[in-house]
């Protein structure tokens, strides 16, 4: 057989890396790329006695009790985009809206607040804001690039608020406790979203051209219809904040919350009228195919890591990033948050968090900083990667229900401002670390 | 409104691919039914929470009836996706290309995607070896070593196997696909 070994850990590491990007753009796919590459080294490298631990962290991963919370999470989501609970939210929030200049655009980021505390994924948000809150800011003469940026902006906040799967596989990743992520994360999503609606309502209010004001047709809404609005919203909206704050509370475990919430939201549509065969069809069968494709990235990809460890490449990159920062741990901080800038261009959240957290996490740890922060960290470093060309996957999502005059340049151009806000929402992070960890002792 | 199934990092349009083959059909309808799973899993929990809350009564299946329906679901989710071609994929270049390179394209991710697979299932036997049969060469189903203990780890390793046997003739059946159509 041929032995890679000789190659030593340098060159190794070089080739492993040539061989996955090889491989990835002939259009393979991420998760058979990730474990195909593992099981080249392994029989390389560590020779072909090593192949049963492959087939052994497979089995590990798919048999972890926490990460039954990500099918769970996700179909809650799923169950929630199939009804009619967001449409009803937007409408009972244009309170909110009321004379202020830009006040849809609010209103569109506090119900994308509100949606991001019942779910923890992005996609079926993004697509939700952009067929409910776009065509009624397009409608009243917006400026376009502000409502695409609002939509996109705000339905990546899914994955900032608990409960986030992102925090959820960052957990699991990194070994920490995710009811801690969860508490962390609360704030800095508050500010991520406070930033876009002080930038919304700044630009409105130093150019009225932008946002019109609405009006009184459709700010008007009688009062009998309100109550009526806000019956249907207040038991979902329930749901979720008993699910989180069970989290939060410690009364029940993560997965243990995931599975109530599932229940309540069924429940809930009950209540609303809406739980129909179909929508329970559409929403389990949506979960499969969401979770099909996270867990075999994560297992491509934690089996990848887990041989990549074994050859040593562990030290290798933690010497080498080390190295790099020059004995500063700001640098070598920085130097963490470039890598995961550029591969969220490129990568899926879900490939990253599975690729670099078990390298990176460690060497957080020996330089000092909490690893819960980390955590946070790191998912506000996920949310640019939702905006970023030219893989942002929200002007994916936006594109597929926006009208089609509106072009994924265009899109993409639109979320610039956002992304910044983004990078600014990340700086304030890293200065204070009090923002995430105020609540520890 | 949205009732269309939209995937991460993937637009909606790229539905039910006409060149699915008839084994990918198959896997598409019984994925519907295995997906049911979740919702049953879901249910589990609660009825779980319920008792040992409510009741002070908690069940000695609960928790490991959760671990395998999702593991189960996991797994089938793999080939699922397979069928689906929804699995995340960086197509720029592969959209890019003119049709010619792209059945060269083709040929190789299909052709890897068999040598993938045949890997894996040989590493995959060598893990359901040791949980259903004892050194001696009995019949010893692997269990979870609980107070119930259930032989869960054996089947799912065997069901983990099994997913990756048919991810693999997956691949080859595509791959058959496009020597005949040349």
């Amino acid at each position: 057989m041929f032995d890679l070994s000789v190659l030593g850990i340098e060159y190794g590491s070089l080739v492993m890396l040539g061989l996955l990007v090889a491989l990835l753009i002939t259009g393979m796919p991420l998760a058979f790329v990730t474990s195909l590459v593992a099981l080249i080294f392994t029989i390389g490298w560590l020779g072909p006695n090593a192949v049963p631990l492959i087939t052994t962290r497979i089995y590990g991963f798919i048999t972890s009790y926490v990460f039954i919370a990500v099918p769970m999470f996700v179909l809650m989501a799923a169950i929630l985009d199939q009804s009619g609970i967001a449409k009803d939210l937007f409408n009972a929030m244009r309170l909110v809206a009321g004379r202020l200049r830009g006040g849809v655009a609010v209103q569109t980021l506090v119900v994308a607040l509100f949606l991001a505390a019942m779910s923890g994924i992005i996609g079926g948000e993004t697509v939700l804001l952009g067929l409910l809150a776009l065509p009624q800011m397009l409608r009243l003469g917006y400026n376009r690039n502000l409502a695409i940026g609002t939509v996109c902006g705000g339905g990546a906040l899914g994955t900032m608020m608990p409960p986030s799967i992102v925090l959820i596989i960052y957990g699991l990743m990194a070994n920490v406790s995710i009811a801690d992520l969860f508490t962390s994360a609360f704030v800095p999503a508050f500010i991520l979203c406070s930033l876009y609606i002080a930038y919304v309502l700044g630009r409105c209010y130093l150019n009225h051209d932008l946002a019109p004001i609405a009006d009184d047709e459709t700010r008007h809404l009688p009062l009998v219809e309100k109550l009526a609005l806000m019956k249907g919203v207040v038991l979902p909206v329930l749901v979720a904040f008993s699910v989180l704050g069970s989290i939060y509370l410690g009364i029940a475990s993560v997965t243990e919350a995931s599975g109530v919430g599932v229940v309540g939201i069924l429940l809930s549509t009950a209540v609303r009228g809406e739980l129909t065969w179909e929508l329970i069809k559409k929403s389990v069968w949506r979960t499969m195919e969401t979770c099909g494709m996270i867990i075999w990235i994560g297992i491509g990809a934690s089996v990848l890591v887990g041989v990549y460890n074994l050859m040593g490449g562990h030290q290798f990159v933690e010497n080498a990033i080390l190295d790099l920062g020059g004995g500063s741990p700001l640098a070598v901080l920085l130097i963490m948050m470039g890598i995961l800038l550029v591969l969220g261009m490129f990568l899926d959240w879900v490939g990253i968090a599975m690729l670099t957290m078990p390298i990176f996490v460690p060497i957080v740890i020996k330089l000092g900083y909490d690893p819960v922060w980390f955590g946070v960290v790191f998912c506000m470093n996920m949310q640019v990667s939702f905006l970023t060309p030219p893989f942002g996957p929200s002007a994916f999502y936006l594109k597929s229900v926006a009208p089609p005059e509106i072009t994924l340049n265009m899109i993409f151009r639109s979320l610039l401002p956002f992304i910044c806000l983004q990078v600014i929402a990340l700086a304030l992070l890293i200065a204070f670390p009090g923002l995430a960890l105020w609540w520890q002792d | 409104m949205s009732s269309d199934i939209i995937e991460p990092g993937k637009a909606p349009e790229a539905q039910s691919e006409p060149d699915m083959s008839s084994l990918d059909r198959w896997i598409e309808k019984g994925g519907k039914i295995f997906s049911f799973l979740f919702m049953v899993s879901g249910i589990v929990i609660v009825f779980e929470v319920v008792a040992r809350y409510a009741f002070r009564a908690p069940t000695i299946w609960g928790h490991e009836t959760t671990i395998l329906l999702c593991a189960l679901c996991f797994a089938y989710g793999g080939s699922y996706c397979l069928a689906k071609d929804s699995h995340i994929r960086i197509v720029v270049v592969y959209d890019k290309v003119s049709p010619r390179v792209r059945r060269y394209l083709d040929f190789f991710i299909n052709g890897m995607g068999v040598i993938w697979g045949g890997f894996l299932v040989w590493a995959a036997w060598t893990l359901v070896e040791k949980s259903w049969f004892a050194p001696w060469g009995d019949l010893r189903l692997e269990t979870t070593g609980s107070a119930w203990d259930p032989p869960h780890p054996a089947w799912i390793k065997a069901f983990l196997m099994l997913a990756l046997v048919v991810m693999t003739v997956q691949y080859a059946l595509k791959l058959i696909q496009l020597l005949r159509h040349r």
